[in-house]
């Protein structure tokens, strides 16, 4: 009921010519490879990733890598020839793309392990996530690849967060992050319709994906870096403004009235309020409302693992008794389940 | 089944785009066609959700925070309190699955709750009166007390986590009473996927659940069978779990018919003669680091050939 309408519906919508569709449908499976069923894809490419690093290893032991500016040199080309080739292999060839892959990993590795011999001591944090950061927005643009894109995408939060918590003094930097990501990957997956139709098309997945990984990053770091996984206040109220903002879009789409609107921002602000000690809750409800509005069953299940992995981690959760956790818990869920009985009384007969 | 055909896929922004390319769709058409297919549910699509997810939701946490307000009080519980509280979980989860029947995926599902709940009243049993037994005796209990229940719900996730379940106390009774032969610890835990496999395809089980306990059966038995060719492994575990690899694989091939699991089979197979042709480059050969170069181009070899293989048969067979 919340997956997306299948081509055939597009089809009838407009109404289109459907064995034209299908005729193009299946050139398009067969240009990308995508008639091979997904396991032979996968073996494919685990294939090149391990024939891929026996070669690496080879090249490696060869002891020409030794030194930091070899490091930094071999990488450097190995991220130009592995940048070149994927461009030039196009698609329908998961061998070729993910030994390209592999180049890529290869190349940023030698490169970020060089650059960690090279800069000083005390700078060496601030070089590696620097370096980390740049690298991944070069590849994003250059490398055309869903799995490198969201992993640049994931790289670029990592490397941001990382140099926040270990070189930062601003405390609300890790909140402020989590709160920018949240806002990123809404605005992001908000406007899919508009993506599809421009030259980034190929990017909506990857880098929506790799933004939803970010935000779980962000989240997690914002708590965690934090004895002992306390909930910030402005990490929550801003997550769950942009929470409200979402639902706020997604209640003007389903044309709910705004008697009806109110009462799903109360019922969101509610449910925040209630587990604001609870890590990361209004980052998972996101995703959670982001995924249905959009009809993306892979994201909605993303956001209920990362909603059990933050109720799990509001165990562990030390600033809080259990006393306290259990009063949130039982009237957050009292609260839904009011709201569900409220549902079901409003079906029309 | 019906044979699902390409439009009848979901509406991606890829496939839209194809349709573009192949003038299918004109620029109008793309902009229409991207705001159906990412449109938001609707109305009546909330409604499905919401019905489904509050209820969830809010008694998932409401269950939560009792389980949070017993956690505070646990250490002042009477202990027949502490044990009549999974009880009465254990009795709630049958009731509903007597009263629901088990041809009803509700009544299912409340049997592997119950399930799960024979374990918890257990461990609160060991915990409350110290019985002092090993962890391996709470999972063997555990398994052999659910065997009824696993066998009655015919319920193919349960089925699953019964057999991790039994390979769990399997694996625990080795590491506290064997404590050695590791490799036949792996070649015994890849004997029970196998017969939980021969189980699942006498009772027709659903494709999902014989790739998985196969997958399970080729992991556990390469691993013994690939350390063995690479000379680090007694000749007993090591050649029985080599021969059962081989013996699977020349089954699966031979038939034909299972293009997943012909394509576990072959994984195993290119990991296993790679093992050898490594073992023969570094230590017969000598060649250190040369033969890293050749070991890598044998995989990209042997793997290129068995996808090129597989494809032309799915081809053939579509």
């Amino acid at each position: 009921m919340i997956g997306r309408p299948s081509v055939r519906d597009v089809a009838v919508a407009l109404e289109l010519d459907e064995p034209d569709v299908e005729a193009a449908l299946v050139e398009h499976a067969r240009a990308l490879g995508l008639d091979s069923p997904w396991y032979l894809r996968t073996l494919m490419g685990a294939g090149a990733w391990v024939a891929g690093s026996f070669v690496l290893g080879f090249l490696f032991a060869l002891d020409l890598l030794s030194g930091d500016g070899a490091r930094a040199l071999f990488g450097l080309a190995l991220l130009v020839v592995a940048t070149a080739a994927r461009r030039a292999i196009g698609e329908d060839r998961p061998f070729g793309e993910q030994l390209a892959l592999v180049g890529s990993v290869a190349g940023q590795g030698l490169v970020l392990s060089a650059v960690a011999g090279i800069a000083p001591r005390d700078a060496q944090v601030a070089a590696v996530c620097a370096t980390a950061f740049a690298q991944a927005a070069v590849l994003l643009v250059l490398f055309p690849d869903a799995i490198q894109r969201f992993g640049a995408v994931v790289t670029m939060a990592v490397s941001l967060t990382l140099w926040l918590v270990l070189e930062s003094e601003i405390g609300w930097a890790t909140d402020a992050l989590a709160v920018l990501v949240g806002a990123a990957t809404a605005t992001w997956w908000l406007g899919e319709s508009r993506v599809l139709r421009s030259r980034w098309a190929a990017w909506h997945v990857p880098v929506g994906f790799g933004l939803a990984v970010a935000l779980f990053v962000a989240a997690a770091t914002s708590l965690a870096s934090r004895e002992p996984w306390a909930a910030s206040w402005a990490a929550v109220a801003g997550l769950a403004l942009v929470l409200l903002g979402v639902v706020r879009v997604a209640a003007r789409d389903a044309g709910l009235s705004p008697p009806e609107r109110l009462a799903a921002a109360w019922l969101v602000g509610g449910v925040c309020a209630l587990l604001h000690a609870a890590p990361g809750i209004p980052a998972a409800l996101l995703l959670l409302v982001l995924g249905v509005e959009r009809r993306h069953p892979v994201l909605a299940g993303l956001a209920s693992g990362l909603l059990v992995f933050f109720l799990g981690a509001f165990y562990y959760q030390l600033a809080t008794t259990l006393l306290w956790k259990s009063a949130g818990l039982a009237g957050a869920g009292l609260l839904l389940l009011l709201a569900r009985g409220a549902l079901a009384w409003s079906r029309p007969r | 089944m019906a044979r699902r055909t390409p439009i009848d896929a979901a509406a991606t922004g890829d496939r839209l785009r194809a349709l573009h390319r192949a003038e299918v769709l004109d620029d109008a058409g793309l902009r229409r066609a991207t705001e159906i297919a990412c449109g938001g549910p609707g109305r009546d699509g909330w409604r499905w959700f919401l019905e489904r997810a509050l209820l969830v939701l809010g008694g998932g946490l409401l269950a939560a925070g009792v389980v949070f307000f017993f956690a505070y009080n646990w250490a002042a519980l009477d202990k027949l309190v502490k044990l009549a509280l999974p009880a009465a979980g254990l009795l709630a989860a049958g009731g509903w699955a007597l009263g629901r029947g088990l041809d009803a995926l509700d009544g299912q599902v409340a049997l592997s709750v119950g399930c799960v709940l024979v374990g918890v009243q257990l461990a609160v049993y060991g915990q409350t009166y110290q019985t002092g037994a090993d962890a391996w005796q709470l999972f063997a209990t555990w398994s052999a007390l659910v065997v009824p229940w696993v066998l009655a719900a015919r319920f193919e996730p349960l089925w699953l986590a019964f057999v991790a379940l039994l390979e769990l106390a399997v694996a625990l009774w080795w590491s506290q009473t064997v404590g050695s032969d590791e490799w036949w610890l792996a070649f015994t835990l890849g004997a029970t996927d196998g017969v939980a496999l021969l189980a699942a395809i006498r009772w027709r089980a659903s494709l999902w659940l014989r790739e998985v306990l196969l997958a399970g059966l080729l992991l556990t038995w390469t691993l013994p069978a690939a350390v063995f060719l690479a000379g680090e492994v007694d000749a007993a575990a090591g050649g029985a779990a080599l021969a059962g690899v081989v013996g699977v694989a020349g089954w699966l091939l031979s038939r034909g018919r299972d293009l997943l699991g012909m394509a576990l089979a072959l994984a195993s197979l290119v990991a296993l003669s790679s093992t050898l042709f490594g073992r023969l480059c570094f230590e017969a050969l000598e060649l250190d680091v040369l033969g890293m170069l050749l070991v890598g181009l044998a995989v990209a070899g042997q793997v290129s050939a068995a996808v090129a293989w597989l494809r032309k048969l799915h081809r053939e067979a579509s």
